[in-house]
């Protein structure tokens, strides 16, 4: 059978590769495992090829031909439901082609109503679909029945799942499958990854066999890659923060005007639509051909824009990480990235969207939008260079996830506490879960933990004869509503009076906005008329553009590989090599930065001081990227502020970040106190993620997945206020009646090793010990200050009495913007 | 130390204490708004796993100030209970035992729109129940703040008022808070379990912020 797929390959001028081969062989001979390379190197087709041919040899093998299509027995499970009809349309091809009576159906939450009553009936024989439309089936109590044929799953993008709770709830809805068809293969894509070891183990789970690990296939070797970037002719009017600025739109024109195809990536969907918005002014005459992507747009727009890009229809498409996985076009002739990459992993990635066909050059122009950002572009070609490309770690023990997860076995047929206990640990996130641990889990979604006891009118699962099972059919239809772990502000439609839908903004956004006022969303200037029942209704506008919607999320932290490249990249211009273009044209920049200050030795640590209207300033740089640097500020705030009542602000970027206190802080008796100590750590950066309320601002994603909010009906007109709870007045109130709760120790741990990295902060502690301080006091802002002066993002924490707080503070009066006005957001937010 | 802010309203004596509560020293009465007794009870039966304790230390607050001012007769400006829950044997229970500590205590009702839909209190905890407005001296006494210009200053609850304050050093609070407008006086909602409403005092109002143990006049 090998034969027929080689000839289908050859009949489309291909020939396999030899990974190609060595999946199928493997497929064959039982095997599961992870395929690893670079977006568009034929990883679909060598994980998809497995099962087709093993179809193919059933079928010449005499297998009975089955009335109409065969049963279900694929599932590829993608992370992205835009990406579902591609994958759709990709694993059809060789399937019509071979002639396999197959029939290959997509199910998301995008997928219409009749499919997916149809599909309640009988599956397609492969199934393309998402972690939480999965789960969703595994809810149905006939769910063994459904998946009896299953032969093998795929995961699509393991690399985007793996680090994440979508990535844990991938791996327990695997282990269902496994518990339902022992033998199941599972074969994963992912992109090149740091610890490609860890990605395969995590997507196999933890073998009771003794079976030997699965195979890990590395795809084609990376293509070579050519980084470039704009540099701006001169320093003088480039901004040294900020990314909302498009100087340097005349050399991206130029650029794009030498173009054929070329897609302009940007960091942030702001970003996005003011270069698209921007780029269309400049060049009406390419309006008909460009094009714009991200997604906050509706799935109809995006589709066509996919349609375009792959027709030929569009020769110029802005986007942001939306076009970053799988859509599947033709590499195009040039890869622009607007800002900093942030990642190698991210730069090789987007790089490998131009120059496909093996052998040619890939090739990415980056175009700073601030002057640091070019010593990151430097630095990132250096670390690519080097091949330091990033790990993803997967989580351990997420008990949010546990509490959902369990709800989610009892509506699918019900479990012991046995069975449930060996299933979870077949999983490597809950390889280590305790007895205890599983029977606090199952007694919160039972009673709601220890303080609710009482109160047996709240119970989601209910325990008969030792079997776990839903409680009623309202907590069924809740929990089914409420299956997943994405997390996100309530998005408020787009639409135009005369009612075509547009996309999603954040409530808050909408809440700013006056009717009459004029916003850029999906390239087009819309006028705001009223918000009604979550829908905001919007006509083409005719003044001009006020202002450009912020979505909210998390900001993208530079790496640690490349931030440790950024470090080495300084050290190297302070030494007098300025040997990139991109050092070349910021080297005036650098040497303002000696002047007024200094370029830090790697064996200092620099902080500048001064004084401001605003307050006092203290800017530290330990250049290690945000994450650290949040964890690092709070526990620097704590420290100094125990010496005397003070209240700080902090901000953070990847150079350093900046604490800022209406009095002077006492900065060298903190110092000599042991500011920079590794001594306590643990229970100092506890303290002071406590006292910063890092912990309450995480509890919002737990308390959301462990089903404490309730996110309401779909179609369910009304707000749900009367029953609703923010999550920060639910930590209060757990705080202050249940300080036990395991939700809460999830909160904290989860920022103390995710978002703190607190054992990485342990190491640049022990780095920043031993280094010499380098105080300096400045009188103006230097280039590395500035960025965290004019950031308005900000933690707090304080020793100071409220009172006296709020004797010094005054009133802000709440002014109404005026009809037809708004100021510009700024867009530091992806 | 408590520090509670002494001023005058239309000719009364008033106390503002940080307990999120008004006293009327000459009538030895004491005034609260928007309790919200078995707001967690609610959510509960809605699926939503509140921990118990909201109720008793709304009540542990309420015992602190009665015992400070001396006061003998309450009076609640509405929305007393959040929902029918309130009621409930279970929600009932500590609201019960707080009523056996203070059997004297003269307590009066305004209903509010909450109360429309909970239903009056039981006969048991001996509430007088009113529809606004109820005439107190000079003053008003209501749920919500009146549509229309009056020329009674009206007590009322209804909006959980909250303060944005700011400061030197980035430094920035959210408070609940009295507002003094030009037709009403606003309390803070009573209950702890409520995040405090999106609405603040505009440029003219007056504003008292409830900033831990003190009450202070922000500008």
């Amino acid at each position: 059978m090998t034969q027929v797929v080689e000839d289908w390959f050859t009949q489309r001028g291909w020939s396999p590769f030899p990974f190609q081969r060595e999946v199928w062989d493997a497929y064959a001979r039982g095997e599961s495992g992870l395929i690893h390379a670079a977006t568009g190197t034929g990883k679909t087709y060598a994980a998809w090829l497995g099962p087709v041919r093993e179809a193919l040899q059933e079928l010449a093998d005499g297998a009975p031909t089955p009335r109409g299509k065969a049963p279900m027995r694929v599932l590829w499970i993608t992370p992205l439901r835009a990406l579902a009809a591609d994958t759709e349309r990709a694993l059809r091809e060789p399937v019509d082609a071979l002639g396999l009576p197959w029939s290959i159906e997509s199910r998301t939450g995008d997928t219409k109503a009749a499919v997916r009553a149809r599909q309640r009936h009988r599956l397609p024989t492969a199934l393309v679909t998402t972690p939480e439309s999965l789960t969703l089936l595994l809810c149905r109590p006939d769910h063994a029945a459904l998946f009896a044929d299953l032969r093998c799953v795929i995961v699509d993008e393991w690399h985007e799942l793996l680090s994440s709770k979508r990535g844990a709830q991938t791996e327990l809805a695997l282990a269902r499958l496994r518990a339902v068809r022992p033998g199941l293969r599972t074969w994963g894509l992912s992109a090149t990854l740091g610890n490609v070891a860890i990605a395969r183990d995590t997507l196999l789970g933890v073998s009771n066999t003794g079976a030997p690990a699965g195979r890990l296939v590395q795809g084609l070797v990376p293509k070579e890659v050519a980084v470039e970037s704009l540099v701006p002719e001169t320093m003088d009017t480039f901004p040294w923060a900020g990314h909302l600025n498009v100087k340097l739109l005349p050399q991206v024109i130029a650029r794009l005007e030498g173009a054929g195809s070329a897609i302009v990536f940007t960091n942030t969907r702001s970003q996005c639509e003011l270069w698209f918005q921007s780029i269309c002014t400049a060049r009406p005459d390419w309006f008909e051909h460009t094009a714009i992507h991200h997604g906050s747009l509706d799935v109809k727009v995006r589709r066509s824009v996919e349609d375009g890009l792959r027709s030929g229809r569009f020769r110029i498409v802005v986007s942001t990480s939306s076009l970053d996985l799988g859509v599947d076009f033709s590499p195009v002739d040039l890869v622009m990235q607007v800002g900093s990459p942030k990642g190698v992993a991210r730069l090789l990635q987007r790089a490998g969207r131009s120059g496909h066909s093996p052998g040619r050059v890939s090739r990415i122009v980056c175009v700073p939008t601030n002057a640091l950002e070019l010593v990151e572009v430097s630095a990132a070609r250096d670390a690519m260079r080097a091949m330091a490309i990033e790990s993803r770690d997967p989580l351990d023990r997420p008990l949010d996830l546990l509490v959902q997860h369990l709800v989610t076995l009892a509506l699918g047929g019900g479990f012991t506490r046995e069975s449930a206990l060996a299933e979870l640990r077949s999983t490597r996130a809950y390889a280590q879960l305790t007895p205890a641990e599983l029977d606090w889990a199952i007694d919160f979604a039972t009673r709601g933990g220890d303080t609710l006891r009482a109160y047996p009118e709240y119970a989601r699962i209910v325990e008969t004869d030792g079997v776990f099972l839903i409680s009623n059919a309202q907590a069924a239809r809740r929990h089914v509503l409420n299956i997943g772990t994405i997390v996100s502000d309530a998005a408020i439609s787009v639409r135009y009076l005369t009612g075509g839908r547009i996309g999603t903004v954040e409530e808050s956004f909408v809440a700013r906005l006056t009717p009459g006022d004029v916003f850029l969303f999906s390239g087009k200037a819309l006028e705001f008329v009223r918000v009604r029942d979550l829908v905001a209704w919007v006509r083409k506008a005719k003044s001009k553009v006020r202002a450009i919607p912020r979505w909210a999320g998390a900001r993208m932290p530079l790496s640690t590989e490349l931030a440790s490249a950024v470090r080495a990249t300084l050290e190297a211009a302070r030494n007098g090599r300025f040997d990139t273009p991109e050092l070349q044209a910021i080297r005036p920049l650098l040497e303002l930065q000696a002047e007024r200050s200094v370029i830090p030795r790697p064996e200092e640590l620099l902080i500048e001081r001064c004084e401001t209207r605003e307050g006092h300033h203290l800017f530290v740089y330990p250049f290690e990227g945000r994450l650290v640097h949040e964890g690092l500020s709070a526990l620097f705030a704590y420290r100094i502020a125990q010496l005397a009542p003070i209240t700080f602000s902090f901000a953070c970027n990847d150079y350093g970040f900046e604490l800022l206190s209406p009095e002077r802080a006492p900065l060298e008796e903190a110092l000599e106190a042991g500011l920079l100590s590794p001594d306590h750590l643990l229970h100092d950066i506890t303290q002071s993620l406590n006292a910063a309320e890092l912990a309450r601002r995480q509890f919002r994603e737990i308390a959301r997945v462990a089903g404490l909010i309730f996110g309401g009906y779909p179609g369910q007109q009304k707000s749900m206020k009367q029953v609703q709870a923010s999550s920060g007045l639910l930590f209060d109130v757990f705080t202050k009646f249940d300080p036990d709760n395991l939700l809460l120790h999830q909160a904290q741990r989860e920022v103390l090793e995710r978002q703190l990295e607190a054992s990485r902060i342990g190491r640049v502690l022990e780095r920043l010990h031993v280094s010499a301080v380098r105080l300096v006091d400045v009188d103006r802002p230097t280039p590395l200050c500035f960025p965290l002066l004019v950031d308005r993002t900000r933690q707090k924490l304080t020793t100071e009495k409220l009172a006296d707080r709020v004797r010094r503070m005054t009133m802000q009066a709440e002014k109404r913007a005026p009809r037809g006005r708004i100021t510009v957001l700024d867009g530091r937010r992806t | 130390m408590t520090e509670p802010l002494a001023l005058a309203l239309a000719g009364e004596r008033v106390v503002l204490h940080p307990e999120r509560a008004l006293e009327l020293p000459d009538r030895c009465t004491l005034v609260i708004a928007d309790v919200h007794w078995g707001k967690a009870t609610a959510l509960r039966a809605q699926g939503v796993p509140v921990p118990a304790g909201g109720t008793s230390y709304d009540l542990a607050r309420l015992d602190t100030v009665l015992a400070r001012t001396g006061a003998t007769s309450l009076l609640v400006l509405g929305d007393l209970a959040h929902s029918r829950h309130g009621w409930e044997p279970r929600a009932l229970q500590p609201v019960q035992a707080w009523r056996a500590r203070w059997p004297s205590l003269d307590i009066t009702l305004v209903r509010g729109n909450h109360d429309a839909h909970a239903g009056d209190p039981p006969a048991a905890l001996e509430i007088r129940v009113v529809d606004a407005p109820l005439a107190l001296g000079a003053l008003a006494c209501a749920h919500e703040p009146p549509a229309h210009p009056t020329t009674r200053l009206t007590l009322c609850g209804h909006l959980h008022p909250t303060v944005r304050l700011s400061g030197r050093g980035a430094d920035r609070v959210r408070l609940p808070c009295f507002v003094h407008t030009a037709h009403a006086f606003i309390l803070p909602a009573f209950s702890a379990f409520t995040g405090g409403g999106a609405w603040h005092p505009a440029v003219g109002d007056r504003a008292y912020a409830v900033a831990g143990d003190a009450v202070i006049e922000t500008f």
